[in-house]
């Protein structure tokens, strides 16, 4: 008979693990997918159109991981993930006008996409962090 | 004028705990399926949980609901 988990820890640590390996090969594949096209490893569309469509798989695989760690967390973790994730969102949002506007003013030269979501990334752990100190 | 009141819910968990035998948070935590944090939450006033869990909680320690949690306005 399968052994029913029936331990917080465990759960959590099992899908902390799984969320991390889908985290880890989508950030892989799409470092392989930028460095590829960048520094020419190849010169075939088809292997870059292919490197794009498993990359994008591999988000999916990571989002269906995240809704799976959400699930197998209790309310007041579930609270904590929401509170972090809403102001992630919202300062993705704010964040990602002001580059714009700087942007347009000149005032920055460049906008990179890849800095909006560093942004929201680290607000996200913070969020969290916080989170978890508030409700110790 | 407007009264302006602020909700409050306490609870006695810390104290059924103690009557029920010196149950540990981690045992009430297991039995309630949440986290300690979640029990630590709810007992420094910190967490207000959802029906449910007051619930489970409640039944927990075989008492009524209102034996574990009070509603309270305060002005």
């Amino acid at each position: 008979m399968k052994k029913q988990i029936t331990d917080w820890e465990s759960r959590n640590v099992k899908s902390t693990i799984r969320l991390l390996c889908w985290t880890f090969a989508w950030i892989v594949t799409m470092l392989l997918a930028d460095k590829a096209e960048l520094y020419q490893w190849h010169s075939s569309e088809l292997i870059s159109i292919l490197s794009i469509i498993v990359n994008t798989g591999i988000g999916f695989g990571m989002i269906m991981a995240f809704m799976r760690y959400l699930k197998g967390m209790d309310e007041l973790q579930r609270k904590i993930q929401l509170n972090s994730l809403a102001l992630s969102m919202g300062v993705g949002f704010v964040g990602g006008s002001t580059f714009s506007l700087l942007a347009t003013v000149r005032l920055i030269t460049d906008v990179e996409y890849s800095d909006v979501l560093l942004l929201m990334a680290l607000t996200y752990m913070a969020g969290v962090i916080i989170g978890q100190i508030r409700y110790r | 004028m407007k009264n302006r009141t602020k909700a409050a819910i306490t609870n006695n968990v810390r104290r059924l705990r103690f009557d029920a035998d010196e149950m540990t948070q981690a045992t009430l935590a297991e039995k309630a399926d949440v986290t300690r944090q979640t029990i630590i939450a709810i007992e420094g006033g910190k967490y207000s949980p959802s029906l449910e869990l007051a619930f489970k909680i409640a039944t927990v320690f075989d008492v009524p609901l209102e034996s574990v949690f009070q509603y309270q306005e305060i002005e």
